[in-house]
């Protein structure tokens, strides 16, 4: 089990999801992800890849127990991560961050991204889950 | 128990779609027999699998909550905006579609719950049945794997909704290339380009011709069932979709495309639906569609939080 | 060769070189056409240098070994996701494909479309309508891609691409290494009816110590249907989709 840790950045983004193209939602369904839980652990970068229609982040999480799991993490379109200011030059293998995501409903290591907090304090908000429609 | 409450529509939808449809339909000069037409009276067709019922924007709904979950998280897609002040109209050539488009539907083309004058899209048992089983997959939290998701091209009806896609045109093939898992559709207007008979592929084999304005392709040789909808709206591999296809202006420039299905597999009769791409001189530049980098990650499984779709489902 | 149809305005023809590089521009009928499909008929993994090898830097000579070492180990997800993936080759390595290349030429936008894996790469041209964007336009400098962005406009006959804001994942070939600096220039012209040349100049001052090229041809092919390929199928086994 990942290490968990509460943290106070982490929180959901008021942002609505505004995309005049269908980018990572109609691509595929985003149901298997749990909306209501959401994950926190120490991690290092291994490849971040920018990408339509999303952008993905793989990720080697320090487990309670002190082993290691990979996974990977499924992110907003490169339009979202530009428009909070970061570039791939942002991000590389090696790179320590906190992150936070909300995992898989059936229990495989993976999930949604929903931030990423940078060693100099920088901190990336995925508004893959916006707030409600209307 | 299987409910069939789901059956009831608004009244006024109907008469919207229906006009709607007629006013297309006889500008176009294209008669109900070339439409495949169907009976105008409602199909209530095969009872919905336990849960299924109608919701929201008409679109179904289930009691697992996935399918609500679409629904809100798409619900705030913008409008692309009007067009920039330098774009210029598409060719005065009628029979001329390059250039650039985009799907307009959205949440329209989620499921599609109407044919093209308002009755009951004609699924028979087995059609109806993995239409919901796609739907229940969706609404329990578990999808099945779609094309998309496996960076495969889901073919041309799925892969040009609500995206930008280009058409190069001369007298012997059409190519329609989109952003959307890099569809490629090419359709051969002299037959001797045509790909051999029996060919099968993601994006199908299709051959078009000219009646009078109206591209008329004609498709078949999918290697996978498709999806019409974004929710999945069935074609078996055995299928054959007919597109009918003309440029309009009406408050703006687009392209209609009445599709035809034919496919006994899954539906009782040959049924249409019909779908507009706007002229957008503005979306000509296609963005890079890279998704094998992350589908093909050794280190990872794009399919994680799916179930594949059973082959013998019906 | 296919006709051309739409109601772009007609092609012109720009004389003049350098800083007169299009001051007189005429419509012509006879402007070049590179509209049809081709194929290299003697592709190599590899960009031959024309002339001299290739000015590596210092840097740019480690990162070229440590992929020759790689390569050598057969751990290619360490460096080459065309070989381990199927992910977009990019430029310039796109243009060493064994496969077939169709383009589209418009007056205002060219377009390659490649027969490996269906990608594709956009060339825009002087007078494209302003293009309305979230990622292609002024994002596009701060993202980059493997194709990267190509922009092109024609002195005489020959057609010059300028392409930038590469993303940092690609290869040149099946090893040389660029980093997010690459610039890639090409000059393609039909050195007969029959016959498409690229002359490819590469610059990335962190591998590489001064500009280098090299030089590719293509034959004219038929008028084809591509077939569809994907190369995940090949790679990885059929997709787990219902065939019924």
């Amino acid at each position: 089990m990942p290490k968990k840790y509460l943290l106070g950045w982490a929180l959901p983004v008021a942002m609505a999801l505004l995309v005049a193209e269908s980018g990572a939602w109609a691509h595929h369904s985003f149901a298997m992800y749990d909306e209501t839980k959401t994950l926190h652990a120490q991690a290092t970068i291994k490849e971040f890849l920018w990408g339509a229609p999303h952008s993905s982040v793989s990720l080697v999480v320090m487990n309670d127990d002190g082993t290691t799991q990979t996974m990977t993490l499924q992110g907003a379109a490169p339009t979202t991560i530009v428009r909070q200011g970061f570039t791939p030059r942002d991000f590389h293998a090696g790179m320590k961050v906190e992150v936070s995501w909300h995992p898989l409903l059936d229990g495989r290591p993976g999930g949604a991204l929903m931030g990423l907090k940078l060693e100099d304090g920088r901190i990336y908000l995925d508004n893959t889950f916006g707030t409600p429609a209307g | 128990m299987i409910s069939t409450a789901g059956y009831s529509r608004p009244l006024l939808s109907l008469l919207r779609r229906a006009a709607t449809i007629a006013a297309l339909v006889v500008s176009s000069g294209v008669t109900f027999a070339q439409v495949q037409s169907t009976v105008e009276a409602p199909d209530t067709g095969p009872p919905r699998l336990d849960g299924l019922t109608t919701g929201p924007y008409g679109l179904s709904t289930g009691p697992g909550g996935g399918l609500d979950q679409q629904i809100r998280l798409n619900g705030n897609v913008r409008s692309p905006g009007p067009l920039p002040a330098d774009a210029p109209p598409p060719s005065a050539d009628p029979r001329s579609f390059d250039g650039s488009w985009f799907g307009e539907q959205y949440l329209d083309a989620f499921e599609i719950k109407n044919d093209a004058y308002g009755n009951y899209v004609p699924f028979n048992e087995a059609g109806r049945k993995v239409m919901d089983q796609r739907l229940l997959a969706n609404d329990s939290h578990r999808p099945y794997i779609t094309p998309s998701v496996v960076c495969r091209s889901s073919g041309a009806p799925r892969d040009i909704i609500r995206v930008r896609f280009v058409i190069f045109q001369s007298k012997d093939k059409i190519d329609l290339i989109s952003n959307a898992n890099r569809t490629w559709w090419q359709i051969a207007l002299n037959p001797a380009l045509a790909l051999p008979a029996g060919t099968k592929s993601y994006t199908g084999r299709s051959v078009g011709h000219w009646d009078g304005d109206t591209l008329v392709v004609e498709t078949t040789g999918f290697r996978n069932r498709l999806y019409l909808s974004f929710r999945g709206t069935p074609l078996s591999p055995n299928g054959k979709l007919t597109e009918r296809i003309r440029k309009v202006h009406e408050n703006r420039w687009f392209l209609e495309v009445v599709t035809t299905v034919e496919d006994t597999t899954f539906y009782s009769r040959p049924w249409s639906y019909v779908r507009t791409y706007a002229w957008r001189p503005d979306y000509a530049i296609l963005n890079e569609y890279n998704c094998d980098e992350q589908a093909g990650n050794p280190s990872s499984d794009p399919t994680a939080g799916f179930q594949p779709e059973p082959n013998d489902n019906y | 060769m296919t006709a051309l149809r739409g109601s772009l305005p007609a092609m012109r023809r720009c004389f003049g070189t350098g800083i007169l590089a299009g001051l007189l521009c005429m419509p012509v009928a006879w402007a070049v056409n590179l509209d049809g499909i081709w194929r290299n008929n003697t592709p190599q993994p590899f960009l031959v240098p024309d002339g001299s090898a290739i000015p590596f830097t210092t840097a740019g000579q480690k990162a070229y070994e440590d992929n020759k070492a790689t390569l050598a180990r057969g751990d290619y997800d360490d460096y080459d996701h065309v070989k381990s993936r199927c992910a977009s080759p990019g430029l310039p390595r796109i243009m060493l494909t064994a496969e077939r290349i169709e383009i589209f030429q418009r007056p205002q936008l060219l377009l390659m479309a490649f027969e490996w894996n269906r990608v594709r790469r956009t060339i825009t041209l002087p007078g494209l309508p302003t293009q309305s964007t979230d990622f292609a336009g002024a994002n596009a400098k701060l993202v980059g891609t493997a194709m990267g962005t190509s922009e092109g406009h024609w002195e005489g006959d020959t057609l010059v691409v300028s392409s930038t804001n590469f993303s940092a994942n690609t290869l040149l070939d099946e090893l040389v290494p660029h980093g997010y600096d690459l610039k890639i220039t090409e000059r393609i012209r039909l050195k007969n009816s029959k016959t498409l040349e690229d002359r490819i100049s590469v610059e990335d001052p962190v591998f590489f110590t001064r500009p280098w090229g090299s030089t590719l041809t293509y034959q004219r092919q038929p008028d084809a249907i591509i077939r569809e390929d994907t190369c995940l199928d090949k790679l990885r086994g059929p997709p787990p989709l219902p065939t019924r």
